[in-house]
């Protein structure tokens, strides 16, 4: 069965996990045994949309990642079983296969790819035994999901990687990680949206501001997107407003 | 010196000494952790809540709260630049105005030049200071709570705490003193043990079952690496399976289980997402008197059925709402009272 046989047949294939008493989880990890992928990204940011609507003030939260959507809610308006009996009644809305398409956006990022704006690049190439322009090409060709963000303000985890470029994560994570840096981890790629400590493996640096409190949205991406990088050059890089 | 003057030189409360763990809090972040921004706000809600109830900010179980200054362990000194209305709440921190002891959980006028200073804890961790009218700050996504990592919120927006030399800009309070006070039944009381209600859920079902079994039974010590984002805890390590877990969203009073056993309570400025997993939840009640604990202090934990959990949490914060109501009544009746002097003068 598709996802989206699985998701239309009678029993709902979501599994509700109570979290506290204000919070419970939707899990979807029976659905995609072979792990997360652009349908259930679609799915969840279709979830994003249409469960404000249907669970109005009485909804704090939502956080949705990678197989998960996490719901918290004000305990004085509503409880964990009002509101799976409200997702049971919206069953036919809410998994709309046709509608959870709609509304994402690719993102193409530019991605200055080098060593003077990603530390690590040559080192990544020697560890997979590839030259440096095959792992740019490794890392550029690949339409990402994002799956999640997190650990920092505006921090989308992106992947999956060609196993090619798998990489583990720093031994001794970086006390300051450059702004915009790009890097990864395990299957993972993601954008250091701010300057922070960091235990990814830097390839290069993306010049486009990835996070901003005041601006509506705060991020260019939402959890379902696909992400693709655009390798440029030093001057374009700069060009862009990509500090150095 | 007239209202207009006060209005000319406005002032508010002058940093003389301070530290990291003082923070200007209110309920918190909500509609953003999607985008990875952790809820933060005070940590003692009720506590905040009630120091703004005492000097007539009125608020709800329901919504935000004024700002308020989070002091953590104590050790704070302010000068009144301008005549100031204050209440503190939560820790039992001794309070004085130039050196002359004051009573906690009631409001305490300031005059221009008093010296407000608050000591070192003798139980609880973290008080607050409420101000009539709040604290003046930019809300950053509704709300000023501080979250140093995120570098948000705080006097100036940009995340610090509350730092020495500077002046927290708030109302000048010119009529006297109200005199309200909570009765000392409703103050934090200390206990130097605590047994705390964890809702079981997440990924429990999944652990070893010896975790369902062992939780209850042990005692555990909040440890120095304790903080805003979560307490963690030390004693006998309980039994984990190495297991891999997409991250996932994490609520507040989630307790995580990492590969060492130990268990770690996610308070208010905890991370989005994680990928360890979670025995289940304290109650929003419970972090609150966990939070309140002391570095060494120990804690028991019981399971306790989500329904009984949804069923105590809406009796404490309709208990809390009754509390605020009367305090609301006493500022009412004053406010009457002023307003009636202030007729009779006149004529």
């Amino acid at each position: 069965m598709t996802l989206q046989q699985q998701i239309l047949s009678p029993q709902l294939p979501v599994q509700l996990r109570i979290h506290s008493e204000q919070a419970l989880l939707l899990d979807f990890s029976a659905l995609v045994p072979d792990g997360p992928g652009p349908a259930l990204m679609q799915l969840m940011q279709h979830l994003r949309t249409q469960l404000p609507l249907l669970l109005g003030d009485a909804l704090l939260e939502l956080i949705p990642s990678y197989t998960s959507l996490l719901v918290v809610f004000d305990v004085l308006k509503t409880d964990h079983q009002e509101i799976w009996q409200k997702i049971r009644a919206a069953q036919a809305e809410l998994f709309r296969p046709d509608a959870s398409s709609s509304g994402t956006k690719v993102i193409e990022l530019p991605c200055y790819y080098s060593v003077e704006s990603g530390p690590d690049l040559q080192q990544v190439a020697a560890l997979h035994q590839l030259r440096v322009s095959e792992l740019i090409e490794l890392h550029s060709q690949r339409a990402y999901q994002v799956y999640a963000i997190g650990f920092a303000p505006g921090f989308a985890y992106l992947g999956f990687t060609d196993a090619r470029i798998n990489t583990p994560r720093l031994t001794t994570p970086r006390p300051q990680v450059a702004a915009g840096s790009v890097g990864i981890a395990d299957r993972q790629t993601a954008v250091y949206p701010a300057a922070s400590p960091g235990g990814w493996h830097l390839l290069g640096n993306c010049p486009t501001p990835l996070f901003d409190l005041h601006a509506t949205p705060m991020m260019p991406f939402a959890v379902g997107d696909t992400v693709r990088f655009v390798p440029i050059e030093r001057a374009e890089f700069l060009r862009l407003g990509g500090q150095l | 010196m007239s209202e207009q003057a006060y209005q000319q030189q406005r002032g508010g409360l002058l940093v003389l000494q301070s530290h990291s763990g003082v923070q200007l809090q209110d309920a918190g972040r909500f509609g953003v952790a999607g985008a990875g921004l952790t809820q933060g706000g005070a940590i003692d809600l009720t506590a905040a809540r009630l120091a703004n109830a005492l000097v007539g900010n009125h608020n709800t179980v329901h919504g935000q709260c004024q700002p308020v200054l989070e002091i953590t362990l104590g050790a704070v000194a302010f000068r009144a630049e301008q005549p100031l209305l204050v209440a503190l709440t939560g820790a039992a921190m001794p309070m004085s105005v130039n050196s002359q002891p004051v009573a906690r959980y009631r409001s305490v006028l300031l005059q221009a030049g008093d010296l407000l200073e608050i000591g070192y804890s003798r139980a609880g961790a973290r008080a607050y200071l409420a101000v009539a009218c709040g604290f003046d700050a930019p809300a950053v996504c509704g709300s000023v709570a501080t979250v140093l990592r995120e570098k948000i919120g705080g006097p100036d927006g940009n995340g610090q705490a509350i730092t020495i030399g500077t002046t927290l800009s708030c109302e000048p309070w010119l009529p006297a003193d109200p005199l309200i006070a909570l009765p000392y039944n409703r103050h934090y009381r200390h206990q130097s043990i605590r047994a705390l209600p964890v809702v079981a859920g997440a990924q429990l079902a999944d652990l070893d079952p010896a975790v369902a079994l062992l939780l209850p039974k042990r005692l555990f010590r909040v440890t120095a690496r304790s903080d805003r984002m979560g307490m963690q805890l030390g004693g006998e390590p309980l039994p984990v399976s190495a297991q891999q877990l997409y991250s996932e969203g994490i609520c507040l009073g989630a307790m995580q289980l990492p590969p060492n056993g130990l268990p770690i309570v996610m308070l208010n400025d905890h991370q989005t997402i994680g990928g360890y997993p979670k025995t289940g939840a304290l109650t929003r009640g419970a972090c609150e008197q966990l939070g309140q604990m002391m570095t060494g202090q120990f804690v028991m934990f019981y399971w306790l059925d989500v329904a009984d959990a949804v069923q105590q949490e809406r009796q404490r914060l309709h208990a809390l709402q009754q509390l605020l109501d009367e305090l609301a009544s006493q500022w009412q009746h004053f406010l009457q009272r002023t307003a009636a002097q202030h007729g009779a003068s006149d004529e």
